[in-house]
């Protein structure tokens, strides 16, 4: 580490500091958020802001120093303007989400200059985090205000990549509507509203395993459709598309870590001894039920083998 | 029920004491006393004064003292070498071992990185100091137990039925009912002492009629039952429907609590009457007369108890099977009073705990971790940022899932065998030998204890004190009767070790865990309970030490305890207080706050739940035309970690078998005793045939205790990653196979030459 515990504190308190503040913003927004797609994506961000707390917190743990807990003053603040904000509506309160994320990134960007080793590859996942937002939130604005995404912030690839209808729809695994040949999967009510973009749709479709795969062309459509959401709402789906969709989409390179590889072998360290034990004595006091006395006598007659075995 | 003191000790062994406890196997939870003899248990006997078993133990209970001397006990902590061997470490060096891993992972991958999964065997206190590490010290989001693999949809079915988790029913209504509806659930194998209950209440005033609904003729329907629906494996929606259809048609249902208490009724009732009886036979294979039978015996009984177990749980629509249950009892208002209970059951002995305290991933006391006012509550409770709080609970198969693709580097269990219990087992060995693998466990030769790169000695049942909670809500104290052998721990205590080692502090710098008891743990967990739903706040040691176990909710308004839930029914459907805002049971997503706020909330009434049938996803087919289901026997405990150390119950059931319908063994040239192979797309099992006429035609049985490493003996060798979308719960209970002969007996097989036990009541007759 290229600087003292102190040092290490003084660099990142103040970015736990507003990390934790902008989670408040964010639950207030979530609170007055009607659109089940923007709840989801403010939850991802709120998820990605934890893991990166939960990461400084750790390095700060292990250099004995500690993490801040609480941004009371700025929070509030936050909280209010988001409450504002989301009654203005919800591109006004994504625009305000994404000041906050691009000074963050900008805080983000300091620290990792000032660090090494570990600890710079921490900050550089948790800064990657903030970038991703950044992107996401960006694309979402561009589209919503329907604005020339130049006019705004850059995102690497034109805006039709990013949405494929008229209006701004969140996929819930990879927060944007990226198009593609099968179309996307939606349901409502009496539902609870569900939206999968037709890229992802793919996507899921070819990552059940050879097994699984082998067996869906059995499957009505109904269930077919209802397993493919259900595979694309769960974590390791969405880690996969913020890790490589959301990644390149905001211009990052994908960031995948490498499948588990087996290199141990199993060790009985024991030599699977056998035990003698004494034997046992029992009392089983007759039942007063005959159907009761009939089971305690197969049950208890360990020597036996029953037929329905 | 009359009190029937059973005992098994070591044949002239001097008992010097006695110590009150609870049997550490079934969700039943028997009394008992502990016998020791100096320092080593020697015996055990049951309570006769104890409500739930009146003395009774079942083979497992009796017998369960034998693993806490035998020779395969961990003693001291290990550490795997560079050369790849398991050597001995001291505490400190396991635990600073196990310490700087977290700390590594946590830098660089964040909380993503590392994962729990813990059991349905611990303690209360130890659940819950467990889930406040996890959740509240390091923010990590993936803990789950193996409840998940027995009573996650338990647990489900309860929320979307009713808004929360918690058993409605207790024991004494299998007393007090007309009938008594056993829906996958092999009582006389699974749940013995309950069995002899319903045995002796047949025998009673209310002679209950017994119905019992499983693809498999089991030792329940030849020991008990009155009427029998053998359905297909992966049918019990269509058969359920079936039955509410009949009781809607008939009228045998209840319209004033139907309008009073429950919504979507119109709903419920579109669905169910798809399914009229001639429809229902021909997908479950049920008889039409058969149908209605069960359905006029549940409609026009006074009282009713039904029972959901691992044949719904592990099944395909589990969630789906679990909430009609629930719907059926509704719809007669058929609970909440005596004898009236849809019961939804534990399977392992604090099961309930697990989910009660968190460890399964949910936040504590039913808190909802997507509501803000429960989350605040909580993080003023815990003294932690509430920013930290309210992450999505990770199931799991979502774990498993994270380590295979890398995403997990750490993965600590604790006691808990996934090596042989989970599903897609040859996927789960490779995953496990790939990731740093932390096992605490009492026994050092546990298949999954093998692959442990730090393995960590536990005390366990009799060795240490805290309590448990069985399936009808009775929390009771079991205390300690004699020291764990050699260096080992109560699990408990590890908890309170790794989080002082980890400077685990709350928003005042003090830290996190500040108690270092059981007892103390205990009244943290009260006061956290206290007004939630699972209110534990009027117990005490003291109280639990003097009563026979106290039901839950226990408060100032109901100091000794509450024998059932809903008896006003006034359901916690409110977003306040929900825990589950309804799911889409095909995909298993669920609303936002808002949207069930404004366009769900069904205001304190239950919801009625129907499902159309859907087909298993892993159906038999040309290739593989068996299905192939797995279960338990009476004589072991899940994965026989515990159970093989007994020789009684080891030589009863000494080794795997496949069961396979006499007619479809003939036309495969297969006869009893003979080596077949059972294959799926993923694995096979080999085994002796047991041929006979337990199970349907097209349907071959495999019990799940058997899971050695280097043979294949394991059904979940068979058994694909699907789970249930809502309770995220493997599919154990159904994979496509094929069936081959591969030779005749390689000696006599186990069970030829003993003597064969008719256990029908009408074959003694």
């Amino acid at each position: 580490m290229s600087c003292t515990p102190q040092e290490l504190a003084d660099l990142l308190n103040p970015i736990i500091y507003r990390e934790i503040a902008s989670i408040g913003a964010i639950d207030t927004a979530m609170r007055h958020e009607d659109n089940p797609g923007y709840v989801v994506l403010f939850r991802s961000a709120k998820s990605g802001k934890q893991a990166n707390i939960e990461q400084m917190t750790a390095m700060l743990r292990v250099e004995g120093m500690t993490p801040v807990t609480s941004a009371a003053a700025i929070e509030s603040l936050l909280k209010l303007q988001a409450a504002v904000m989301e009654w203005l509506g919800t591109t006004p309160m994504l625009r305000a989400m994404r000041i906050v994320e691009a000074e963050i990134a900008a805080h983000y960007d300091a620290a990792y200059g000032r660090l090494d080793g570990m600890y710079q590859k921490s900050i550089e996942k948790a800064w990657h985090r903030c970038k991703r937002n950044v992107g996401v939130l960006t694309a979402h604005i561009g589209k919503r205000a329907r604005m020339h995404i130049d006019a705004l912030l850059r995102v690497p690839d034109p805006l039709e990549n990013y949405f494929a209808h008229d209006e701004a729809r969140v996929c819930m695994r990879c927060l944007f509507d990226r198009p593609g040949e099968l179309g996307p999967l939606e349901r409502h009510d009496p539902h609870p509203y569900q939206y999968i973009c037709a890229a992802c749709h793919e996507e899921v479709l070819s990552s059940f395993p050879p097994d699984i795969a082998e067996k869906s062309d059995q499957w009505s459509d109904r269930d077919l459709e209802s397993r493919i959401i259900e595979k694309a709402l769960s974590r390791p789906s969405k880690l996969i598309a913020e890790g490589v969709v959301v990644a390149k989409m905001s211009g990052l390179v994908p960031d995948m870590p490498l499948p588990a590889m087996a290199w141990k072998k199993p060790v009985d360290v024991t030599g699977a001894p056998t035990a003698t034990q004494p034997p046992p004595e029992t009392d089983i006091p007759p039942a007063r039920s005959p159907e009761e006395r009939l089971y305690d006598e197969l049950l208890f007659d360990y020597e036996s083998v029953r037929n329905n075995w | 029920m009359d009190q029937r003191v059973f005992l098994q000790k070591d044949a002239g062994r001097q008992i010097d004491r006695w110590t009150r406890s609870v049997c550490g196997l079934c969700s039943i939870g028997c009394g008992l006393e502990i016998g020791t003899n100096g320092d080593q248990i020697v015996g055990v006997r049951g309570r006769g004064d104890y409500p739930v078993n009146f003395g009774r133990l079942g083979p497992k209970g009796l017998n369960q003292f034998y693993a806490n001397r035998h020779p395969t006990r961990a003693l001291h902590p290990m550490i795997r070498n560079k050369s790849g061997k398991l050597v001995r470490a001291t505490w400190d060096e396991a635990m600073n071992a196990i310490v700087a891993k977290f700390n590594e992972v946590l830098i660089t991958e964040g909380p993503d990185g590392v994962a729990f999964y813990n059991s349905g065997q611990l303690l209360l206190e130890e659940y819950y100091t467990l889930g406040k590490i996890a959740r509240g010290g390091l923010g990590v989001a993936n803990i789950d137990a193996n409840t998940r693999l027995c009573t996650a949809t338990a647990a489900a079915s309860l929320m979307e039925s009713f808004g929360a988790d918690g058993p409605p029913g207790a024991f004494e209504d299998f007393e007090k009912t007309e009938c008594i509806v056993l829906v996958g659930h092999n009582a006389a194998e699974q749940s013995t002492v309950l069995w002899m209950r319903i045995l002796a209440a047949k025998n009673g005033p209310m002679k209950p009629k017994v119905i019992v609904i499983d693809p498999r003729r089991t030792f329940t329907v030849d020991s008990g039952a009155d009427l029998h629906l053998q359905l297909r494996p992966g049918t019990n929606v269509a058969l359920l429907n079936g039955i509410c259809n009949l009781l809607i048609e008939n009228g045998w249902i209840d319209q004033r609590f139907i309008r009073r208490h429950t919504i979507y009724f119109d709903r419920f009732r579109d669905i169910v009457t798809k399914y009229p009886p001639a429809r229902v036979e021909q997908l479950t294979g049920v008889p039409a007369a058969q149908l209605r039978t069960a359905a006029e015996w549940i409609g026009k009984s006074a009282t009713t108890v039904s029972t959901c177990l691992q044949g719904v749980y592990q099944s395909n629509q589990a969630t789906a099977a679990a909430c009609t249950v629930n719907s059926m009892h509704l719809i007669m208002g058929k609970l909440g009073k005596p004898g009236c209970a849809p019961f939804q059951f534990a399977g392992q002995p604090s099961s309930m705990n697990t989910r009660e305290t968190g460890a399964d991933g949910a936040y504590p006391a039913y808190r909802d971790w997507e509501n803000p006012s429960h989350m605040l509550d909580l993080s003023r409770r815990w003294n932690v940022p509430v920013e930290l709080l309210g992450k999505k609970p990770v199931s799991a198969p979502e774990i498993f899932e994270l380590v295979e693709r890398g995403f997990v580097k750490v993965l600590w269990t604790i006691c808990t065998n996934p090596i042989v219990s989970m599903t897609d087992r040859t996927m789960q060995m490779k995953n496990l030998a790939g990731v740093f693998l932390i096992v605490q466990d009492s026994f050092a030769n546990a298949e999954t204890a093998q692959f442990a790169d730090v393995l960590l000695p536990t005390a366990m049942w009799g060795e240490k004190t805290g309590c448990m909670t069985n399936a009808e809500r009775r929390c009771s104290l079991l205390l300690k009767a004699a020291e764990p052998p050699g260096e080992a721990r109560a699990d408990f205590d590890i908890f309170v070790d790794f989080a002082f080692r980890m400077g685990l502090r709350d928003m005042d710098g003090e830290p996190l865990v500040q108690y270092s008891d059981q007892e103390a743990a205990f009244n943290e967990w009260r006061e956290l309970s206290r007004d939630c739903i699972p209110d534990y706040s009027g117990m005490t040691y003291d109280k639990l030490q003097r009563s026979g176990g106290i039901q839950w909710p226990c408060n100032a308004k109901n100091p000794k305890g509450t024998v059932r839930l809903y008896k006003s029914p006034d359901f916690p459907t409110e977003w306040q207080i929900t825990e589950a805002y309804e799911k889409d049971l095909e995909t298993g997503h669920e609303h936002t706050l808002n949207e069930y706020r404004k366009k769900k909330d069904p205001e304190g009434r239950a919801v009625l739940i129907a499902t159309d049938y859907r087909e298993p996803a892993d159906a038999p087919d040309k290739e593989y035309p068996f299905t192939a289901i797995s279960g338990r026997q009476v004589y072991h405990w899940h994965t026989r970690t515990k159970t093989s150390k007994s020789p009684l119950l080891a030589a009863a059931a000494p080794g795997v078998f496949v069961a396979v319908n006499a007619g479809d063994a003939r036309r495969l040239g297969i006869s009893d005793g003979d080596i077949v192979k059972v294959t799926s797309r993923r694995g096979c099992v080999e085994g002796p045939a047991r041929v006979g006429d337990l199970m349907p035609r097209g349907v071959v049985f495999v019990p799940f205790h058997y899971g050695e490493l280097g043979i294949n003996t394991s059904p979940n060798n068979l058994m694909a990653k699907l789970h249930d979308p809502v309770s995220k719960q493997p599919v154990q209970k159904g994979a496509s196979v094929k069936l081959e002969r591969l030779r005749g007996p390689d000696q006599r097989t186990w069970w030829q030459g003993r003597k064969q036990k008719a256990e029908s009541r009408k074959k003694r007759k």
